[in-house]
């Protein structure tokens, strides 16, 4: 098995590729990861009794008939779950191989609250780059929608923070996120319509999403009528709680059946932590974690993020997706960008075309998996929904856990 | 359709900030300080925020503190706050939500126990 690494110098340039196996000072690894395929389940409120397990079986299922592959040909699995509250199943990667029929093959579970799945994903990619595995599949899943009553998961979700502190004062994560972004608006300017006009358009792009959870046609004077969940935030600014599961299976392109179709490769990934408590950060508008994810996916994929022509971002609210795309270096002004329409759908830099965790939903340890998922179709023209206008060479994925804590950002590049 | 239902009552040692914790409950703001470069932080984490030092000292404060931001709930309040003293802030919920002030005081509030409270100081009020 031949392992091709790019040593890639420190301002991103590619200096030499080769067989050496070698990766220089620790970063600028030229990856040769492919998704080989995809699948998701619609995200929603499952209300037809199906089962997690179901859903697993479903996506898995998809992915395999999508990358054209046999199940034999899965030598590892790696499960993203957040929280076994749902599921009521600890150990769920076993549970998973089993219901998967992959007994045998080697199997872990990551978690890292929101970014579960991108993180899976990365775990996937470093099996595959360090020859642990030829053909991985990375699952997410979780039932949070319809297996708890909706107090019950916000009393769950509270925790996600400093459980110690934030926790025991009963706060909820709107109530978190509503506290970061008032410190973004006041250091930026951002408004609440600029905040509204994120969750419009969001939904709108799932409009064309067949599997989104929320769909709407809706318009920024919808957002100011709905009720107010935690200031300044109101309900159509929060993602949904969803069911659903995703799945994309990662190899090496000699490892893969030549299908004569283009793929994708996962060109660079990056992974850091912020202080958890908001209070512990010197400036809590500011994903500082999210800024260092970013520099190590671009270094690591030898780009700069002027390179990036189509993005799927965590919006788990509508100011989050600007803070996001603040931290992660696609824009230099936001807020001039966002009101110039440079996120749009037809703009210069087509952000959650999905229609991201706020239009298609956020079933979390499946989030980032399906983020992940939706980026590679979009970079092939072959998601079903919107894609960009041309065809961009690189796309960028973004996710986190807690309140941009602990995050993971992919470069995915067109082969 | 299975229904399950999962009664937990968790039991939590706090460690090493099990004094923090006995003085939230008597109403005290009780913090960290650094022995390497003397930061105040409340409420602690066990770790220096500015230098990593583990070299802390318990140290009380008074409890005042002013807030940076405020987000209200349809039933509650909570706030992100800097304690007198304190070089961090603090998440907080706000015992007497419908006070808008900018100034208040920790308190033990019943709604979140071994939560941080604070009670807002009505205008005109001095003892904050």
């Amino acid at each position: 098995m031949r392992t091709e690494f790019v040593a890639v110098g420190s301002h991103g340039t590619v200096l030499s590729a080769g067989g050496s196996g070698r990766c220089r000072n620790g970063k600028g690894v030229g990856m040769k990861v492919l998704v080989a395929g995809g699948a998701m389940t619609p995200f929603n409120r499952r209300k037809d009794g199906s089962s997690w397990r179901d859903w697993c079986r479903d996506a898995f299922v998809g992915a395999l008939t999508d990358a054209a592959l046999e199940r034999s040909a899965i030598d590892a699995l790696v499960v993203a779950s957040e929280s076994d509250f749902f599921t009521l199943q600890l150990n769920p990667a076993s549970m998973i191989a089993d219901t998967l029929g992959l007994v045998g093959c080697r199997s872990c579970r990551v978690e890292g609250g929101g970014a579960s799945g991108h993180l899976a994903v990365h775990a996937g990619t470093a099996m595959v780059l360090s020859g642990q595995a030829c053909r991985v599949a990375a699952v997410g899943v979780e039932a949070s929608a319809t297996h708890l009553d909706g107090k019950t998961v916000g009393i769950l979700l509270s925790h996600s923070f400093d459980s110690w502190t934030d926790g025991f004062t009963g706060v909820s994560s709107t109530s978190i996120y509503a506290l970061s972004a008032m410190a973004f608006m006041e250091r930026t300017g951002a408004t609440v319509n600029d905040l509204a006009a994120v969750a419009v358009r969001n939904r709108q792009n799932a409009r064309a999403n067949p599997n989104a959870h929320l769909p709407l046609d809706i318009r920024e004077e919808d957002v100011a009528a709905s009720p107010v969940v935690s200031s300044p935030y109101r309900r159509l600014d929060c993602s949904p709680l969803s069911d659903g599961a995703a799945c994309v299976i990662l190899s090496r392109p000699e490892d893969l059946p030549n299908t004569g179709r283009a793929r994708v490769r996962i060109s660079g990934t990056g992974a850091a932590s912020d202080r958890v408590r908001l209070g512990d950060r010197a400036d809590p508008g500011r994903f500082r974690a999210k800024e260092s994810a970013a520099r190590r996916a671009l270094a690591a994929a030898g780009i700069t993020a002027e390179a990036i022509g189509v993005a799927e971002v965590y919006d788990s609210y509508s100011g989050a997706q600007l803070q996001a795309l603040e931290a992660l270096g696609l824009t230099s002004d936001v807020v001039a960008d966002e009101r110039a329409g440079r996120f749009a759908s037809r703009g210069e830099l087509p952000v959650n075309l999905s229609g991201g965790l706020l239009g298609q939903g956020a079933p979390v340890g499946a989030t980032g998996v399906a983020q992940v998922l939706a980026t590679a179709q979009q970079l092939l023209g072959s998601f079903p929904g919107l894609n960009p206008r041309w065809g961009p060479k690189y796309g960028l994925v973004d996710s986190h856990g807690g309140i941009a804590t602990t995050c993971a950002v992919s470069v995915l590049e067109v082969q | 359709m299975t229904t399950r239902r999962l009664t937990l009552e968790h039991s939590l040692p706090k460690g090493r900030l099990n004094p923090y914790f006995e003085a939230l409950a008597q109403g005290t703001a009780l913090a960290e300080c650094c022995g390497s470069c003397d930061r105040v932080q409340f409420p602690p984490g066990g770790i220096c925020g500015q230098c990593g030092a583990a070299d802390l000292a318990w140290t009380s404060l008074s409890g005042t503190a002013v807030v940076i931001h405020r987000t209200d709930t349809p039933d509650r309040a909570f706030a992100l706050v800097r304690f007198e003293g304190a070089r961090n802030s603090a998440v907080v919920a706000i015992a007497n939500p419908d006070v808008r002030s900018n100034r208040g005081r920790l308190v033990i509030s019943p709604t979140c126990a071994q939560g941080l409270a604070i009670e807002l100081k009505c205008k005109g009020s001095g003892d904050v």
